[in-house]
């Protein structure tokens, strides 16, 4: 098993690689001029070459490039923002934790509710709780997550005062961007732990678990939940990543300063290093996050972790399609 | 049954959802209307909410030394003002802008200017005059310290002045043209010379008092110009959180203690990357002031059961039209100029600008500054229009036009332009793009053949260079401004320092740009704050003026 | 006393299609340490009588409309669902069909045996691995394997384990649905085997349903034949098999293929097993009997004694048909 999770970490380097001169190349061929954003109404022809030298932007792609890449493995120097001239690695270790700690959150209360939810509505199937349950999801999930969370803040911001309207002080400022981001995903968890659960509880070795003689409690918990497990996780996965891709919007309405509002500081000024430093820090969250799934896949079902084991390519993963979050 | 067993689970998960939206209720108000729409533009009869910012009565007349107490109302200790945008740093002139507030609080300025009778005065300056037309002497007092215990001296004073232009900022272009070898510093006392009479003098911008070694060792890029910049100001930065917030406290060691009495300890200055969440935490009180834009304004308005207050003021410039004579030749009929400048309805541009704040201009130099002379209002009448094209020989669908717009509030604008263009038989082809795309497109040939222009920085004493644009915009060869009859009419106007002559040929250019160049001057520039009036007075809200919050800050006799 | 008593018991499956009669008034009577075979075709109603006596069936589309079924003097079908979880795998245990599908894919297979142990018995963990490790020997697995994972056990072995697991509390009564239907004949003959044995060791009681009568030729004391959801023929080994009386018990022979004979064709059973939503007038296997006759259409024939302990339910073996 530990030759498999180094085999996947040593895979993890070239897909960083692949991915960084990719994001670096589309950066250095889109439209737009970080030179003459940054000088903006002060541009003069001279003011602009001497910036360009400064920058390095006059150096040929393929130098750029190398030297982006020994900075980073060198010295871990992601560059320096052109707008304010703040290294973006500075900027970066600073706003990911705040990120990622509104993406574990935000994870953590859609499995919570989400789940149970889930097994709730598999288990009493076309019951008013099903019933409930399910249109319930299917409309909070039609609701896109910015509409909530600006409601939700005239709600309980504006309106009755309970919650503060933006930052990150106190425990109370994280509970609706947390809600915002997780309503979405509450409901794909709920109809995804639903039904996997109602293709596991048609299993025959449920109805051989019954026939021991087991309390249905322990039916549901111990023999039929661990089996659907497999694509509650992948979904919790899929998850993950989206939400570490920043919850831009999420961000930006609740004043979070985090990687989310970064992004699109980056994306707006044209500065390559926010956005080449980001999308890194991106692509090794995703890496990681597929790690943890398919190493947890490994925990739940011995079968795959005997193909783990084996060496052989995996011949069943149950892997789907998350949904999108803008 | 189940069938109906499932409907009324679902509309009783859709009863759930919805509990969620119960927040209707007063927040009226609308946008901006349409083009042709007919709102009138709100007056103050509004309940008291709005105070428009006055010359005289209100504001405070301060002499070189302080002066008469302004009414003001007993401050919390700690104060949360709201921003967006940027939250920046410390160094103004570079990007990212710099918070102007925070600065005032840090740094102190060379000259600041009384709004009444538009004259320079000054806290740290014991002494400034000019000794003849092309010589300026200042004399620093003694005894002003900076954050880092350096005390300052006239060496400070004058690098303060001239690093604007080594750094190649946008105020160096406001200094004029210095005879940098004989600018000296003689222990306290600084002496200025230019090569040609400055007009507009030192004190178009604030210029903050740096320690020069200070700056020196640190260089422009260090990260203390963001967290913990040097300056002899009140306040010093103990937190500074990247699009987060600002804190700064009062400094024990500040030079000016005993003629200042601070009620506010701790100014907390937060950023809010949305600006409708921004308003929100003003409504709730989590801040006590906060800029506006035009929807909030009338929604605050129109809500009579806040309490908060209103302060509109105008920024010293206003948003005009101008045409791209070089660009596009067509632009060189004057015929068309005009018929263009009768054909559009500009009060519609205006009110999608800034709603119910829209306030007619009939100058491209706003009414706050002293060299405004007012010009005219090209009337809406396209029947006259159609004739002025009619009879200099144009027919519809002769004259094509390519506009190259921001998105955003100036999208809105073309698609105004372009409805009543069309309507005069005027032929308009629109493009889109973000601000980057924007600034590379105008520098060309052809990107855009004409635009909008509304310079969000206010000047501090009113000097016109920028509302008429003349060498703010090195880039945009195509515009009017480039004309060399227009920059040579101009520096000379720049470099005349009796003020009658100034005022006089700032006016002949008003009308040249009105008349002959066809600048249509669209509405003043409004900013809106909305404050809270048990933090702030309604006579210290009108004397903090667009440039410096210098006297929000500072507790002079108060 | 007898072990078990099921009285007139009918289960019906109630769905919007329509109500399929799928066990009707079945009796049938078991002692302890016998085994009864209950033999008939798919759809005979076979499993749905096993899983109704553990009340194991889905309640929404089954319904027991009636019948008591008294195991050791108790009626199953009055108890609460928590005494029924005691008798559950500890008085009374089943064995189902498919060994591939029937045990936990995630859980080791020592442990899945260890936790019926551990539900039903008041022991330390301990001593439920232990007495777990005696199953697997008897069973004959070697017990190094209670560490493994269903999947990397062969078919054969998993009906072990299943069986290893249903008798760990040395129950009453196995109920034992086509054990070895899903495993090949070599394997099968082992399997079965092994259950005498331990049906003998342990003294448990069996109800055997199968298709095959070779496997109930070999494993039976009773036999009872199923048709469309009713008892058609009942009676010891030797009485059915050399007093076959109901036609469809004859059809069922006849369609055996003779080792000894020169057969070009099978002899099938003409026609199918009725539908149960569905079911014709009369004796329901009217439309296939060959000795059908006009009252066979209109009556439903009761069941007969033509020998002390053998019942038929055939209108010829009436008063009337005599």
């Amino acid at each position: 098993m530990s030759r498999y999770i180094i085999k996947r970490l040593l895979w993890m380097i070239p897909v960083i690689l692949g991915v960084l001169v990719i994001v670096f190349t589309i950066s250095y061929f889109t439209p737009g001029d970080p030179a003459m954003s940054m000088l903006g109404t002060n541009y003069t022809e001279e003011s602009y070459v001497a910036l360009r030298e400064k920058l390095g932007l006059d150096k040929p792609f393929l130098v750029q490039l190398w030297n982006y890449l020994w900075g980073l493995i060198s010295r871990g120097d992601l560059g320096t923002s052109y707008i304010g001239s703040v290294p973006v690695a500075t900027e970066v270790v600073h706003r990911f934790p705040i990120t990622f700690k509104l993406g574990i959150m935000s994870v953590i209360v859609t499995t919570v509710i989400g789940v149970p939810l889930g097994i709730l509505s598999a288990t009493k199937q076309y019951s008013v709780a099903d019933y409930t349950v399910t249109s319930f999801a299917l409309i909070i999930a039609a609701i896109p997550n910015y509409v909530f969370a600006l409601l939700g803040l005239l709600l309980f911001a504006v309106k009755l005062g309970w919650l503060p309207v933006s930052g990150v002080d106190s425990w109370k400022s994280w509970v609706m961007p947390v809600a915002a981001n997780s309503f979405g995903f509450i409901a794909v968890i709920v109809r995804m732990t639903r039904t996997s659960m109602l293709e596991v509880i048609r299993s025959d070795y449920i109805r051989t678990a019954r026939s021991k003689g087991l309390r249905e409690r322990l039916v549901i918990w111990k023999h039929a939940f661990p089996n659907a497990l497999i694509p509650i996780v992948t979904v919790i996965g899929t998850q993950l990543s989206f939400i570490m891709a920043g919850s831009i919007i999420v961000e930006t309405i609740f004043s979070i300063p985090g990687m989310g509002t970064y992004i699109m500081t980056g994306i707006n000024s044209r500065d390559y290093p926010i956005i080449n430093g980001t999308v890194l820090l991106l692509s090794l969250c995703i890496c990681g996050m597929n790690l943890i799934v398919d190493i947890a896949y490994a925990f739940i079902d011995p079968r795959i972790k005997a193909q783990y084991e084996s060496g052989r390519k995996r011949v069943k993963k149950a892997k789907i399609p998350g949904k999108a979050v803008p | 049954m189940k069938s109906i067993r499932k409907i009324l689970c679902v509309l009783l998960a859709l009863m759930m959802v919805l509990a969620l939206c119960s927040c209707g209720g007063k927040s009226g108000g609308e946008t901006a209307p349409a083009p042709g729409g007919d709102k009138e533009p709100a007056k103050t009869d509004d309940g008291g909410k709005v105070s428009e910012q006055t010359d005289d009565g209100g504001a405070a007349s301060q002499a070189a030394d302080g002066g008469a107490a302004v009414e003001t109302a007993a401050k919390p200790e700690t104060v949360t003002i709201g921003v967006t945008g940027w939250l920046g740093r410390f160094l103004d002139g570079a990007e990212p802008s710099p918070n102007l507030t925070a600065c005032d609080g840090v740094y102190d300025s060379l000259f600041l200017i009384d709004q009444s009778t538009a004259q320079p005065y000054s806290y740290i300056l014991s002494d400034w005059g000019y000794e003849d037309e092309l010589t300026f002497k200042m004399t620093l007092k003694d005894g002003i310290t900076f954050a880092n215990g350096d005390v300052a001296t006239g060496s400070d004073l004058l690098f303060s002045v001239l690093q604007h232009i080594e750094r190649g900022d946008i105020s160096a272009s406001s200094l004029g043209d210095l005879d940098l070898d004989n600018c000296k510093a003689d222990g306290n006392v600084v002496t200025i010379k230019w090569k040609d009479p400055w007009g507009p003098g030192l004190t178009s911008r604030n210029i903050y008092l740096f320690d020069e070694s200070w700056c020196r060792e640190k260089g422009w890029d260090s990260y203390d110009w963001y967290e913990a910049p040097n300056g002899s100001g009140p306040f010093k930065v103990t937190e500074y959180v990247t699009d987060d917030h600002i804190t700064l406290e009062l400094r024990d060691d500040y030079w000016n203690a005993a003629n200042e009495k601070f009620q506010v300890k701790k100014w907390i200055i937060k950023y809010y990357a949305d600006q409708s969440t921004m308003y929100m935490a003003l409504e709730k009180g989590e801040i006590a002031m906060a800029g506006l834009s035009s929807t909030d304004y009338t929604r605050l308005v129109n809500d009579t059961s806040s309490k908060l207050k209103i302060k509109t003021r105008a920024m010293g410039t206003t948003l005009n039209f101008f045409f791209g004579a070089v660009n596009n030749p067509i632009f060189q009929d004057k015929a068309v100029r005009q018929a263009i400048a009768h054909g559009v309805d500009w009060s519609a541009i205006g009110k999608l600008a800034y709603g119910d704040l829209y306030e007619p201009a009939d100058s491209i130099v706003s009414t706050k500054s002293p060299f405004y002379k007012p010009q005219g209002v090209y009337e809406y009448n396209p029947d006259l229009a159609k004739q002025i094209l009619a009879d200099a020989g144009y027919k519809d669908g002769d004259i094509k036009i390519h506009l190259f717009e921001m998105n955003g509030a100036h999208k809105d604008f073309a698609e105004a332009f372009d409805y009543y263009c069309e309507a005069i038989g005027i032929q308009v082809d629109l493009e889109f793009g973000d601000v980057t795309t924007g600034l590379m497109t105008w520098m060309q040939d052809g990107g855009s053949d004409a635009g909008w222009y509304n310079n969000i920085n206010g000047v501090a004493n009113g000097d016109p260079h920028e509302s008429l644009n003349c060498f703010y915009i090195k880039g945009f060869t195509w515009c009017w401004w480039y004309q060399p009859e227009v920059q040579e009419r101009f520096l000379k106007a720049a470099h005349t320092t009796d003020e009658a002559s100034r005022s006089e040929q700032y006016a002949e250019l008003q009308k040249l740009a009105y008349d002959e160049y066809i600048i249509v001057p669209i509405c003043e520039c409004m900013s809106v704050i909305g404050y809270d009036p048990e933090v702030f007075s309604e006579a210290e809200m009108n004397a903090y003026t667009y440039t410096s919050a210098y006297t929000l800050l500072h507790a002079l006799s108060w | 006393m007898n072990l078990l008593e099921i009285k007139d018991l009918s289960i019906h499956y109630v769905t919007k299609e329509g109500t399929f009669k799928s066990v009707n008034h079945v009796n049938l009577e078991l002692e302890e340490g016998e085994t009864i075979g209950l033999v008939g075709e798919t759809g005979a109603g076979k499993t749905t009588t096993a899983l109704g006596i553990l009340r194991l069936l889905q309640s929404p589309p089954a319904k027991i409309v009636s019948g008591e079924i008294l195991f050791k003097g108790t009626d199953l079908l009055k108890v609460s669902e928590e005494e029924m979880q005691k008798i559950r795998g500890n008085d009374i245990a089943m064995i189902f069909q498919d060994p591939m599908t029937a045990l936990n894919p995630i859980m080791r297979v020592g442990d899945q045996i260890t936790e019926v142990i551990e539900l039903h018995n008041d022991c330390t963990h301990e001593e439920a691995r232990k007495r777990m490790r005696n199953m697997l020997e008897l069973v004959g697995i070697n017990v190094e394997r209670a560490r493994e994972f269903p999947h990397q056990f062969s078919g054969g072995m998993k009906q072990r384990v299943v069986i290893a697991m249903a008798l760990a509390c040395n129950p009453h009564l196995l109920i034992a649905d086509e054990p070895t239907t899903a495993l090949d004949v070599t394997i099968q003959a082992q399997v079965l085997e092994m259950m005498n044995e331990l049906k003998e060791k342990l003294g448990t009681s069996m109800i055997l349903i199968t298709h095959d009568l070779g496997i109930v030729a070999s494993n039976c004391d009773k036999v009872a034949i199923m048709y469309a959801g009713e008892i058609v023929e009942y009676g010891s080994l030797e009485q059915i098999f050399h007093h076959i009386s109901h036609p469809y018990t004859e059809g069922l022979f006849n369609s055996i293929p003779s080792l000894d004979k020169d057969v070009d064709r099978l002899k099938p059973i003409k026609g199918l097993m009725p539908d149960p939503s569905a079911l014709p007038e009369g004796c329901k296997f009217n439309p296939r009997c060959q000795y059908c006759t006009e009252k066979c259409r209109t009556t439903e024939p009761p069941l007969y004694e033509i020998q002390p302990g053998h019942l038929v339910r055939c209108l010829r073996y009436g008063e009337e048909g005599q």
